[in-house]
């Protein structure tokens, strides 16, 4: 017996712009966005007007609005230990540029305690990160 | 006689997993990357006030305290900041400026301290922790 033949499905047509479409977004998405490593820490930076290009691979830290600290991923407790990530971080590679990042509602006795540190430890480029400003 | 088929035109390799794969980085992307556009402010620490003192030219004082700016003693609000620097910046860019926040003061202050001061074209800019009077 002789069946008939299934119905061939062409489905290149209707397929074709919308892969187009999405090959489109992708690309904007690669393009537009940056990828950046999770933060431990959420933090809402302040907003400015000016300021100058970052450097490359830096050391992060980062400071949220209840003065908590991290260095890169890692969460510190108090002071003692963020010195201690800083010196073992920095003692392979002092001149590495130190990003800090800080919330903008955090104290800014916090921020001057975290650029103490970071002196005592050696950091020899600092930079206080924001947000540019539309 | 028996004429050939003309060749049919090949199939394109089946579409649907490369689509699988497309959407899936495109939905990669468009979940981790970010559109913030960061910057940075270079902030060299002063090592400490003493080594400040001994330029010929006392440095210019801004103090950032909870409710506002003052610079040397004039107290000035956040929106005058901006033209008093400029004209300082007028009067003299070379002018050294110490932005030294009150504990308790946000780093939003700060932040705008230091935007204030690149705007009016200060570019000797550094943070001091506030000390007891002398």
């Amino acid at each position: 017996m002789k069946l008939p033949e299934p119905p061939r499905r062409e489905p290149e047509e209707n397929v074709i712009p919308m892969i187009n479409i999405v090959f489109l977004l992708l690309i904007f998405f690669m393009v537009a966005g940056t990828l950046e490593p999770h933060s431990p820490l959420s933090v809402d930076p302040a907003e400015s007007e000016r300021g100058a290009e970052l450097a490359g691979d830096p050391l992060r830290v980062l400071i949220d609005a209840e003065g908590q600290m991290a260095v890169d991923q890692d969460v510190v407790d108090d002071r003692e230990q963020l010195r201690e990530r800083l010196k073992a971080a920095l003692a392979e590679a002092p001149e590495r540029p130190v990003e800090v990042k800080a919330d903008a509602d955090a104290d800014s006795a916090r921020l001057l305690d975290v650029m103490d540190d970071l002196r005592e430890v050696g950091a020899e480029r600092m930079q206080l990160m924001t947000r540019r400003e539309h | 006689m028996r004429i050939e088929e003309a060749p049919r035109r090949r199939r394109l390799v089946s579409l649907t997993p490369l689509i699988d794969v497309v959407f899936i980085l495109l939905i990669f992307f468009m979940l981790a990357s970010t559109f913030v556009e960061w910057q940075a402010f270079g902030v060299d620490a002063p090592a400490d006030g003493a080594a400040e003192e001994a330029q010929d030219e006392e440095p210019l004082r801004l103090y950032v305290t909870n409710d506002g700016y003052r610079l040397g003693d004039e107290s000035v609000g956040p929106d005058a900041l901006r033209s008093r620097l400029e004209e300082v910046g007028r009067d003299d860019a070379e002018r050294r400026l110490l932005v030294i926040p009150a504990a308790g003061a946000p780093v939003r202050a700060v932040i705008l301290a230091l935007d204030s001061a690149a705007a009016a074209g200060l570019e000797d800019v550094g943070v001091l922790r506030e000390e007891a009077p002398e």
